[in-house]
């Protein structure tokens, strides 16, 4: 179903432009959406776990400036600086994950509150400025190439092999199905549905660690507003990849797919020179039509099985 | 007394996705006549309920309202016509009170704002003459099972029905609450209402039906006076064939002391010990809210457990959460199948396979040969009818979900078993099935312990009984000659 919009819109992308269809600019538009692509498939395996994570993007930003002000600030390594910005956002995430199964409440307000007060800690950092300094061994990660593939592109495979492994090959991605279907009938049936749900939120947090890396390599700096917004734009792309909100469904495979359809719109409308603009109406209009679709065809589905 | 037809179904006919859910239908409801609607699940009676009720439009034929002739017909109009069907899942509004329900589609003729005094005055009046003891103000959410059920009737009622249409209604009912559903079904009767009852259970159907029509296949079988109908000749005509509704005998080898619970207390348990040997089929009876199903989810750690033990093997093992039960080997078939039973949504070797997925993983991956392995086994040993292992558990009939829900315990090689209302909302082939598997597994060793609200089947099935009341115990009938439905009622209600 995606696959098929993707390549149609692959198709009038190829014959509308020039310039799009061209190697180089296909590791472009995969450049251009690992960071997003990698948080993807963090969020995926929340949502699939049945919850959400509305922090990834301020998380994303700490990190960013996390990893800017280690180097720049405490003339940490680069490496280490990176390691405990990981270990930062994976922490993020557990504590997310901790209080959501400790009290109950529902991850839609328990990462709201999260992405609030990670907001303020990246702001508090940087007083509002990037932080600029980085040195060029670090920017390798954000901007270099391995022969003809962005190193961004390699990380995006890599977290999504990863991520495709644990959910389809693993137990602990069956639990993370299960939980999602039914928490109880999971319970039920002698699982710790707990830990499984605090372990989607750490594994979330630890991609956006990885995203986040990237991302200040990138930029070439630590910003508090780098991640600002991403979440809603990550939710997009794994929900046009046919996960759905309510837990239980969808494939990793599938939400590379929707990552794809986000970076091929920007990309391509970009070429045609539409502008920011015109991006977010069809992409919010992309959203409707897809989702639309899905759910339309579930209610046909279920009005034929009440038979 | 001359009879006249208030509703007529006139060659209905109803086609999902290709099949035939009901295959021109021709069918009269009486004034004033208890009617019964039964077949097998997927036989098309509740289809064919939902059409009456405007809920679904017929491919072709039509209905017939006091001689006036409908091609369709909307919800709305339905109701204008008196036409009310009570749904096997509930259609109230749970935040709001019982007095709101009730008369929910008159509160926007009352203007902006509620007459909250009129609609209780009201509605005490008719719970009153009803006999229903609910109070108006009660939030419908804070209410069993049971009492929503009594508010859906009296909701029906207050709207002027002249025909309701119940699907299941007793389901969740006990027998003293049917009781009550039995007495307010006369009363509408006398009244000239028109009840069309669609149940599983035969001894209700014999006891309350003027008529019984039995629908198999999307087709209707048979229209006949209850009187003139024996239970063996309703049971051929539902599946069929012949097949009685008979309990398999027990084959009595029963062992030592699996399982003993000792003074499980908490907030809906009081102080109740028993124990459940290897063989034993142990039934757990009492009335709607005597903590049956509480006492079973303490015992499991699906409930906190404020006081008592649990030994198995005469050691004493640490419950706290489902997962403790599990790894000391008990496995719980709960009460609600597709709420806590089943992963609908997932595939049937995932249903199947859940409890050992990490006793069958080699470096947390997931050994798939082991575990398809491991499905087709118990998919052959308890008959579970399926196209694949792939197969959504959803699409499955009720009663191969139910053969699922107990696959992953013998997968995980349980050796105590809680089944809470095995059979509910299962059709009778399927019920067989399951009462000669439960059989199947107390002869080869398996401590088994059976919560029932049917009656026939607790007395069929248990090899002993435990009887609770209000949450505490109330007494124990030990050798099958007792078991009588008198003697568990008069312990059950708590007169002794």
């Amino acid at each position: 179903m995606v696959i098929l919009l993707l390549v149609i819109m692959v198709i009038i992308f190829s014959i509308t432009t020039t310039g799009f269809a061209t190697m180089k600019n296909m590791f472009n538009i995969l450049r251009q959406c690992s960071i997003m692509g990698i948080v993807a498939a963090g969020m995926a395996v929340v949502i699939i776990s049945g919850g959400i994570d509305l922090s990834v993007g301020t998380n994303l930003s700490l990190c960013t400036v996390l990893c800017a002000w280690l180097i720049t600030k405490q003339s940490a390594p680069p490496v280490v600086a990176c390691v405990i910005g990981i270990l930062v956002t994976t922490g993020v995430g557990c504590l997310n994950g901790l209080f959501i199964t400790a009290t109950n409440m529902p991850p839609f307000i328990a990462t709201l509150a999260m992405m609030k007060v990670l907001e303020g800690v990246s702001f508090t950092i940087t007083g509002g400025m990037p932080i600029y300094g980085l040195p060029d061994g670090m920017k390798f990660i954000g901007q270099g190439y391995l022969g003809p593939i962005p190193i961004p592109v390699l990380f995006l495979a890599a977290v999504f092999a990863l991520a495709h492994f644990v959910m389809a090959k693993t137990y602990l991605g069956r639990y993370i199905y299960a939980v999602g279907s039914s928490e109880e009938v999971a319970r039920l049936s002698g699982l710790g549905t707990r830990r499984i749900k605090i372990l989607a939120y750490v594994i979330s947090g630890f991609f956006v660690g990885l995203a986040g890396v990237i991302c200040t390599a990138r930029i070439g700096a630590g910003q508090a507003n780098a991640g600002t917004g991403m979440e809603m734009d990550v939710i997009t792309a794994v929900v046009v990849g046919g996960v759905a909100m309510e837990g239980g469904k969808g494939k990793v495979t599938q939400v590379i797919i929707g990552t794809l359809v986000m970076g091929v719109i920007s990309n391509g409308l970009g070429i045609m020179g539409v502008n920011t603009y015109g991006q977010m109406i069809c992409k919010g209009v992309i959203l409707l039509v897809v989702v639309g679709i899905n759910c339309f065809r579930m209610l046909y589905a279920n009005e034929a099985r009440e038979a | 007394m001359k009879k006249t037809t208030v509703l007529s179904a006139v060659g209905l006919t109803k086609i999902y996705g290709g099949i035939l859910a009901v295959d021109q239908v021709s069918l009269d409801f009486e004034k004033g006549e208890v009617h019964a609607l039964m077949g097998e699940n997927g036989a098309g009676k509740s289809t064919l309920v939902k059409m009456f009720a405007g809920a679904v439009h017929p491919e072709s034929g039509t209905f017939v309202i006091d001689g006036k002739e409908y091609s369709s017909i909307t919800p709305k109009e339905a109701k204008e016509q008196g036409i009310q069907l009570i749904y096997q899942e509930l259609n109230l509004i749970l935040p709001l009170s019982v007095a709101e329900n009730i008369y929910l589609e008159d509160l926007q003729r009352q203007g902006l704002l509620v007459q909250y005094r009129e609609i209780y005055e009201k509605t005490e009046a008719l719970l009153k003459k009803l006999g229903i003891e609910i109070r108006p103000d009660a939030i419908v959410e804070t209410l069993t099972v049971a009492q929503k059920q009594l508010v859906e009737i009296a909701k029906a009622i207050a709207q002027d029905s002249r025909v309701i249409i119940m699907d299941e209604p007793t389901a969740a009912l006990s027998v003293g609450e049917i009781e009550i559903l039995f007495r307010l079904i006369r009363n509408l009767k006398e009244n000239g209402v028109t009840i069309v009852y669609i149940s599983h259970r035969m001894n209700e159907v014999f006891e309350i039906t003027d008529r019984v029509s039995v629908m198999r296949d999307g087709c209707l079988i048979v229209t006949k006076e209850t009187a003139d109908l024996t239970r063996d000749e309703l049971i051929r005509h539902m599946v069929g064939r012949t097949l009685s509704e008979t309990f398999p005998e027990s084959s009595g080898k029963i062992g030592e002391i699996v399982l003993q619970a000792e003074h499980i207390t908490n907030s809906r348990v009081h102080d109740v010990s028993f124990s459940v040997r290897k063989g034993e089929i142990l039934g757990i009876a009492g009335l709607m809210g005597s903590s049956r199903t509480e006492l079973m989810r303490a015992v499991f750690g699906a409930d906190r457990k404020n006081g008592g033990r649990v030994l198995i093997h005469g050691r004493e093992v640490r419950i706290a959460s489902p997962k403790d039960a599990v790894a000391a080997g008990i496995g719980l078939v709960p009460e609600d199948r597709k709420l806590q039973g089943v992963l609908v949504d997932l595939s049937v070797r995932d249903n199947v396979v859940l409890p050992i997925l990490k006793k069958i993983s080699k470096l947390t991956v997931v050994n798939k040969k082991e575990e398809a392995q491991i499905t087709e086994k118990y998919r052959d040993m308890i008959r579970i009818k399926i196209a694949s292992q792939e197969q959504s558990v959803r699409d499955l009939s009720g009663g191969n979900q139910q053969k699922v829900a107990l696959g992953k315990w013998l997968a995980n090689g349980s050796r105590i078993l809680i089944l809470d209302e095995p059979t509910r909302g299962i059709d009778i082939g399927a019920k067989q099935e399951i009462y000669q598997l439960i059989h199947r597994l107390a002869e080869e060793g398996m401590a088994t312990i059976l919560i029932t609200s049917d009656m026939e089947e607790m007395l069929g099935l248990a090899d002993r009984m435990i009887i609770l009341h209000e949450g505490c115990f109330a007494g124990e009938l030990t050798s099958r000659e007792d078991f009588t439905q008198e003697k568990v009622l008069d312990i059950a209600s708590g007169r002794k």
